[in-house]
Formats: structure tokens, sequence, C-alpha cells
């Protein structure tokens, strides 16, 4: 049992240690960081509760043998709503996804944030059973609640090539509609190429106008 | 249901289901059910209605958002048992204990904290399962109590338990204790906090006593989270006759222990007997019947409530599942925002629910679970999601084991929000009963009791408001005038109404809101000539319409004339203050249209008369009450509000009342007026009047006198100067003066002399005077008059 314990160290480290030093293995490789241009969808503030299901924006990034397809699409706008998490307050349901596909190299993480821009407004994640879509992805970190100091985010280990990566969120506004507001939101995979390993950055603009 | 389930009361919340988004709504209601040994409340808040939503869960149909409490206590069922201790080494302290209570009178009492947080017969009294005791009353007769209400001091003790007090009391030796000679003290000490009867004589028998009260800062799990009482003696005798107050008794004092006396040097300890009931489960179960609902609980952080429940998976990093430990570790940021009670009466006491919602501190709590994952407990939920079709649905919450694994709590809370999806299409009523279950192990019986309450929610199809009455209002109209219509209707559930007016030209008018029944009216103008048909529907609160009243067919014609424009009033010209006068105008009207008239009487005033058909002469009374020149005009009105142009002026005179004669003057075409010669005096007087209008007539000067009041002047005599450029007065010789009543009365007024004429009402004297020849270069004339007019003021 001892020599059995013996060779199931020694063995891996001996060979890592030879591979290193004859080459076979390489360097680990540099983090190439790319960000797209942020895509911005501008609503005007309702003054009333209305379903806003037509407001979808996407954005994306692709390469030989990868891509990623985000995008938000807007539920609806609360005025002076009496469910949590409005709490007599308005605010902005959306869903934010991301998908990523591979047919060569790693994705290795997905995660999605969120940044209210101004004082005036907090932005929840969801954590209701329906609400949270993974495929090949579990869920390693999670803020849920986000305002202009503190980021809320979904972060997640993906499990092969390909995943998708979906969440609700709920952007609320303190102010009683007087206000314009904006937000930040961003999609970030790492993507394990042949030579490379890619921060890719897909952002979106949000905005809420009076 | 479950076999031997106690519930024995019914709420029910029925809503009229809207037909449009209702956010937020106001709707709850609760109830709550009390046994022997536990009571269970529930509370249901309805947040708002959902039509068609696509936000998920909804996913385009509509539903009820409602949040669920729970509470339970079976505090109501803990019993005290006791020990005697033999010894008191190990038990007895003074040090801590010598503050003075300044119960140094016969049959005080007084207030006093405790240091820490106290409960007992799992009190409060009225099992606040929030609320502890931190202060108790001290009565100088040898026991205290936690009750506010307890009497000051009574020297006479009663049986133990007795339920007209003091209650939630501990009595140590209850009698006529007289502190004099001795002191009672009070602080904390070694076991906990201490009251101390020092040498105390009981008026009795004039012993001396020395005993300690102690509340221990025990209270341990395994005493069912009730701190242990020690009764402790240093120094003790019993009488032979009567009886002492000794043991601990409830806050209603239906229970109590008592004790055997102990000797000097001995104690009780009093503690919650092991075991007494605690909760097992605190479930949330709902029953709807039929298939085209769908139920769903929340497992968002915000709707998750609860107290010494789990009913989710436990979290890294996460001490305890208890929400209050995790209440108490978000510190004070925590709002309490809710409590829901349910009042008892009849079996005295409160079962209450305080539910706690994390409003703020979330910062703080994500500083300590900020790696919070979304797990729940897959056992503890079936709703829709993960049951699809089930008409059970339940949430099931255990109660937490206390630290270190003794037992459950005593009281308990669970809550969240609730999904009730309707997958029709706003044409079914729908039925859910929510159960609040508690379970919880009664030690008396030996096994699992169930306690629930349930409320019961319809949502049913309203209603929608009657067929309102067709629009009342004009049947014909010209394009751009505006005209008002009316109608009503009422509505089966009494809601408000409001309705909509289509006008038949692609345009339409909500109104307000108006009560079942009440006449609702708009106006409108069309704006092009034709046929229109007017109808109305209602809708009522809920937003249900009715169907639309009949058609009220209005013709609209082209552009409305006006009036052509008026003659010139036709009336007296010359009038006096205050007299009345009468004045006509007529016109006609193009489209024949009734039409009225409006006069402007030119002193700031006008009269707008009766309507009459087109082309009628209108004639309207008019008295003016100063003296002046009025411009009188007029214009009339077609019956659509048309007004014509104004007609010319009629230029009125209009004097101050004659009381005097009033003299004229030839101008050479007309008598002209020169004024009143004020003779108004009860005798004669003489008065000078500069002519401004007399034109001779060659030699000859025409003038006439008339009496226009209705007051007689007596006239002496008249004289006429013609006053040339040196103003020297050259009379003028009266060649005649003729009265319309008398003839010639020349002579009568020639002279100053005794002789009068009478100018009564109506009448007038003309006078002809003959202008001197050898005057030359006349500038002006003054006619002189001599009389009175003693007409009273």
């Amino acid at each position: 049992m001892k020599a059995l314990l013996f060779l199931s160290i020694i063995l891996p480290v001996g060979f890592l240690a030879a591979f290193r030093l004859s080459g076979v293995l390489k360097e680990p490789a540099t983090v190439e960081r790319i960000t797209q241009e942020p895509v911005t969808l501008t609503l005007s503030r309702p003054s009333a509760t209305i379903a806003m299901t037509d407001s979808t924006i996407q954005n994306g990034w692709a390469i030989e043998g990868a891509s990623i397809l985000a995008g938000l699409q807007i539920y609806g706008y609360r005025e002076n709503s009496g469910d949590p998490p409005y709490n007599d307050h308005d605010g902005l349901t959306f869903r934010a996804y991301i998908n990523v596909s591979s047919t060569h190299g790693l994705i290795n993480g997905a995660k999605i944030s969120f940044h209210p821009l101004d004082d005036n407004a907090v932005v929840f994640v969801s954590e209701e059973r329906w609400t949270l879509l993974l495929e090949n992805a579990s869920l390693t970190a999670f803020q849920y609640f986000g305002t202009e100091d503190t980021e809320a985010y979904l972060e997640v280990d993906v499990k092969n090539s390909s995943c998708s990566l979906s969440n609700q969120l709920y952007w609320i506004f303190l102010d009683e509609n007087t206000e314009s507001h904006a937000a930040e939101i961003t999609m970030e995979v790492t993507y394990a190429g042949a030579t490379s390993i890619l921060l890719v950055t897909v952002p979106f603009r949000l905005e809420m106008v009076q | 249901m479950l076999s031997g389930v106690v519930n024995i009361s019914l709420a029910s919340l029925s809503v009229e289901r809207p037909s449009r988004t209702v956010d937020p709504t106001d709707y709850r209601d609760e109830n709550a059910n009390v046994c022997g040994d536990a009571a269970v409340s529930i509370g249901v808040n309805i947040h708002s209605y959902h039509e068609n939503s696509g936000d998920p869960p909804y996913y385009g149909n509509d539903g009820l958002m409602f949040t669920v409490f729970t509470a339970s206590n079976v505090r109501k069922g803990i019993e005290y048992e006791y020990s005697i201790i033999s010894n008191l080494n190990g038990y007895w302290y003074t040090a801590g204990a010598t503050q003075p209570t300044n119960l140094i009178y016969d049959d005080s009492v007084v207030r006093l904290p405790i240091p820490f947080d106290v409960t007992f017969y799992g009190g409060p009294g009225e099992q606040n399962s929030s609320a502890v005791y931190k202060e108790a009353w001290v009565s100088s007769n040898g026991f205290l109590s936690f009750c506010q209400s307890a009497p000051p001091s009574s020297p006479v003790s009663t049986s133990i338990p007795d339920p007209l007090g003091p209650n939630a009391m501990i009595a140590a030796y209850w009698d006529d204790l007289d502190p004099t000679g001795g002191s009672i003290t009070y602080g904390e000490t070694y076991l906990g906090f201490t009251v101390w009867w020092n040498n105390v004589k009981n008026k009795r028998d004039g012993s001396r006593l020395t005993f300690q009260i102690v509340i221990s800062h025990s209270h341990y799990p395994a005493y069912r989270g009730q701190n242990v009482i020690y009764l402790l003696y240093h120094t003790v005798t019993w009488p032979s006759q009567g009886s002492i107050g000794l043991g601990i008794e409830d806050q209603e004092g239906y229970r109590g222990i008592e004790p055997p006396h102990v000797n000097s040097w001995q104690g009780i300890k009093l503690r919650a007997k092991q075991p007494s009931p605690e909760i097992r489960s605190l479930n949330i179960l709902m029953y709807k019947n039929d298939a085209s609902a769908q139920l769903r609980f929340s497992t968002e952080r915000w709707s998750k409530k609860g107290q010494n429940t789990r009913w989710t998976t436990p979290q890294p990093g996460t001490p305890s599942t208890s929400f209050l430990a995790r209440a108490i570790y978000g510190g004070e940021t925590l709002l309490m925002s809710t409590i829901i009670g349910a009042a008892n009466p009849a079996a005295g006491f409160i079962c209450g629910a305080v539910v706690l919602t994390i409003d703020l501190g979330y910062e703080y709590y994500e500083q300590n679970y900020e790696k919070r994952l979304l797990e729940t407990d897959p056992t503890a939920i079936k709703d829709e999601h993960n049951n699809p079709g089930t008409n059970f649905a339940y949430l099931n919450a255990s109660a937490a084991t206390n630290a270190g694994g003794y037992g459950h709590p005593v009281d308990a809370a669970v809550g969240t929000e609730i999904f009730w999806i309707f997958l029709d299409d706003n044409n079914l009523d729908h039925e859910l009963t929510v159960t609040a279950q508690l379970k919880y192990y009664s030690h008396t019986e030996g096994r699992i009791k169930t306690l629930e309450t349930s409320v019961t929610l319809n949502v049913y199809i309203g209603g929608a408001p009657s067929i309102p009455s067709a629009p009342s209002g004009p049947s014909s109209g010209y394009v751009r005038a505006s005209y008002t219509y009316t109608t009503s209707t009422t509505d089966p559930n009494n809601d408000n109404i409001r309705y909509l007016f289509e006008w038949g030209d692609g345009s339409s008018t909500w109104t307000g809101y108006y009560g079942s029944g009440a006449t609702a009216s708009a106006s409108h103008n069309w704006q092009s000539g034709g046929s229109y048909g007017v109808r109305v529907r209602a809708q009522d609160e809920t937003g249900l319409y009715s169907d639309y009243s009949p058609y009220l067919i209005v013709n609209i014609v082209g552009p409305n004339t006006p009036p052509n424009t008026p003659s010139t009033p036709a009336g007296q010209t010359w009038c006096y203050v205050g007299l009345p006068y009468s004045y006509s105008t007529c016109t006609t009207d193009p489209n024949t249209d009734n039409i009225r008239y409006q006069f402007d009487w030119g002193d700031g005033t006008t009269h707008t008369g009766p309507w009459y058909p087109s082309g009628t002469r209108t004639y309207i009374g008019k008295s003016w009450y100063r003296a002046g020149t009025y411009y009188v005009k007029a214009r009339a009105q077609d019956s659509y509000g048309a007004w014509s142009n104004w007609s010319p002026s009629l230029l009125v005179d209009v004097f101050d009342d004659p009381s005097c004669p009033t003299l004229f003057s030839w101008n050479g075409t007309a008598y002209e007026e020169e004024g009143i010669l004020d003779i108004h005096a009860k005798s004669d007087v003489t008065i000078d009047h500069t002519l401004t209008h007399l034109k001779p007539a060659g030699k000859l000067a025409k003038l006439s006198l008339r009496e226009l009041d209705n007051f007689t002047s007596h006239l002496d005599y008249v004289k006429l100067y013609a006053v040339d450029a040196e103003a020297y007065q050259h009379e003028c010789a009266l060649l005649l003066a003729h009265h319309s009543g008398s003839g010639t009365v020349t002579n009568e007024l020639f002279y100053d002399d005794s002789t009068r004429v009478d100018l009564a009402p109506g009448e007038k004297i003309e006078l002809l005077f003959l202008i001197p020849t050898d005057t030359s270069n006349i500038q002006y004339f003054v006619f002189q008059i001599n009389g009175h007019n003693d007409k009273p003021e």
C-alpha cells in the first residue's frame, strides 16, 4: 500500500518535470483580452406598467472554431409595483443570456456582470428555480445584489466546449420616475485556444431615459 | 387531510378577477388556530394581479402573486419541574447582590431592571415569540412578578396557580414581611440575577428570614430556552398556622408549581420540564381544484422568510440556517416590516407572527454570504415547477435543531411569495386553500400532533356593468358647437364605473370614475356636418366592460349663422333718474333659430332676455339711477350660442329728479333744456340762471317753464336779462306768459308781489320776452325767477 502511494505521487511529479525540461509541455499561454464594442439599448421610461417583450439586443464575437452570442431580452417595466423586489418602486425586468459554442479549444468559464451607473438604482439577480438556466455549466460564484459601487454577477465553470448561461434580473429604480438611469452589462468568456487564452468581453449598455 | 388534525376555522378571501394588470393590490386576510398547548397563524397578502404578463413564471398567462406568512408556537405547553437543593454550598452568592432596592417600607414594590433577557413560561405573557422579559416588579413581601399589572404588594398570599394574580410570578416566601431591621437588595451574582431578602421580619411570628430569588443566566436549549429559577433559603422558618406563598405561576395564572417547604440552607431549583412541547415542522400546504391553474413557490432570497425553520439547503459559510440567526448576523440594518396577528380573547392569549423581511442590509449580508449558491432543498417543495399537474403543493419547513443538537424550538415562522398562475382566457373562476400546518411533539400525549389554520382564496369572474342607457343630449346641432351628453348604469358588484363615449366620428372620450348608478357626462363637438351615432359603454374598476348602449343619432348641420344685427333700440330718449322706461328691438336669425336679446344700457349693466322665435320684437324695462347720457344698444344670440353684431346705439339723456321748474329755451329749432331752477324752499327765493342754448328770433326770446316733478311750484315773477360786453344787464320785457292750464298769466309773473302762479306737475308756461332795441353786443342771457317749491325732502 505504501508503495502504491509512493508511486502515485512520485511518478506524476517526475513525468511533469521531465516533460517540462524536455519541452514537451509548453510554457503557460499568455492571456489575451478582447473587448467588443458595446451595444446600447435606450428605452424611454414609461409612466405605467408595460410589457416590452419586443425589446431585445444582441452582441457577439466569433473566430474560427468558436463563437459567442450574448443578449438582453426585456420583459417589462413595472411602475410602483407591489411585488418583491420592487417593493413599490419602479423597475425593469429582463433576461441576460450568453451562448458559447466551440469546435476547437476549450471554454473554461463564463460570467455575466451587471453594474448600475448611478446611485439611485440597484439590481437583483433572480434566484428562482425557473429563471436560472445552465447548460454544460455549473455555478461557482454569485453576487445577487449590485449597486453603483458593487456589481452583481453570475460566474460558471464550463463542463465542455459549448455552454449556455441565462438568468433573470431586476433593475430597480429608487426615484419617483423623475430620473434617467444607465447600466453596464458585460458578458465574459474565457476561451483556451490552441496557442493562447482569450478573455473575451461582450459589453452592453442599458439606458432608461426620461 | 391527516387524521387527528385540528383545523377549527376557515377564512375566505374572495377577489373579483380583474381584466387588466392591477399592481399593487391591497387584498389580505389572516387566520389563526389555538389549542391547549400550541398556536398557529397564517396571513395571506395579495401583491398584484397580472394580465397576460410576459414575465416568468406567467409566460403570457394571467396570475396572482401573493405572500403567505405562517407562524406558530408551543409555548403554551411548557411546564416546569422542581428539584430540592439539599445544601446551598455552590449556590449561595451575595457578592454583586448588594444594590439597594429602596424596599424599606412595609408592603412596598419596586421595578428592577434585569441585566439579561429572560424567558419564563414561554413568556412574556402574550406569547409574542420575539419578546423577552427585561425587568421585574419586586415586592417586599417575598415575591416578584414579570407582569406590569401585578398588584403593588399584597401581604396575603394566594394559592398557586391563581388567575387573579399576580401572574408571571416567582414567590420564595410570600407573606406579610417587614424589611425594617433588615434589607432587600439585588444585583447580578455568579448564579444570575438575584433579589436578596436579608434578615427581614415575618410579621406573623416575628421571626427573621434570609432568602433569595435567583433568575439564572442559564437558558439552555435542554430547558426549552427558559431561564432556570432558584429559590434559596439561608435562614427560614415556616409558621404552622396559615399558608406561605411558594412557587411559580404562568402569565395567565392557569399553570404553576408549588414545591414543598425546605429547611434553612436548602433551596429549590425550577426549570422547564424535559420534554416539553416542541415544533417539528411548519408547512405551507395548498390545495386547488382545477387544472387550469398552476402554483409555484418563489425561492427568491427576498421571498423566503422564516424563524427557527429550515427549508433551504445549508449554505457554505452560513453559521446557522435559522433566519433569526441570519437576521441578527445582518445587524441593525434589518427592518421589521410586517406583523400579522390573530387574537383569541377567549383563550386568553394572542398568537402572534412576526415576520422579518430583509429590506435593507443587503450589502452587509452579501459580505458574509457572497458565495451563496442557488440551491433549494428539492424535497422541501412540491409545486408545478417540479411536479407539473399537481393540485396539491406544499412547502415543508422542518424546525431547526438548536445548537448542540438539543431538541427543537418552541416557536417558528415561515413564509414566501407564491405565484398562482391562471391558464384560461380570463373566463374561469379559481379557488385555492392555503393552509399553515404545524407539527409538534406533545409530551403530555407522547405523540406528534398537527394543528392547522387555513385561508381560502377565491378568484371569480365578476359581473360586468350593465348596459348603460343611451346617451341623452341634443339630437341636432351645428358644426364646432359643443354639446353635452349623459348616461348611467349600475355594476352588480357596486364597483365604480367609468364610461367610454364614442361619438361616431372616430373619436371617443373616457370619463372619470363614477359610483354605480351615478349619472356621467361628457361633451363633444363635431368638426363637420352629418349624422352621427353616439353610443357609450361602461367599464368597472376591475376592467370589465359592459356591452354598448343603444345609439343616439345626432344630426349636425353646417356652420351655424349668427342672428342678423338687431334694430336700434326704440324707446324714451328723455328720461329721469329712477323712473321706468321701456325699450325694444327686433331681428331675425338666418337659421330661424330661437333668439334672445342682450341690451347694453351704457351704464355698465346689461340685460339678457328670454328666448323668442326669430323675428319677435322684445320689450325690456330699464331705469337709470344716475343722471347722464347713455348709449343703449342690443345684440341677439341664437340657440346655438352664436351672437350677432351690436345694433346702433340709442342716445338716452337721463336727468336728476326734477323737484322744481325746468327751464327750456328756444335754440332756433326746438326747446332745449337749460336746467332745473332750484327754488326748493318753504318761502320765495330768487334764482339767476345763465342761458346757454337761447337763440333769439329777432328781438324776441322764447322760453318755457315746465313742471316735470310731481309737486307744484309757486312762482312770483320771472325776468330775462341780456348781458352785454360790459356785463351790463338789460332787462327784457315780458310780453307774454301762457300757462298750459290757466291761460295768460303775464301780469301775475310780471311783478314782485303777493300773487303767485302755480305750476303743477305736467304743466308748463310759455314765456316771450322782448329784447331791448338799444341793446347791442349781447354776450349772453340771464333768466331770473322768484318763487318756491316746498316739496318735502
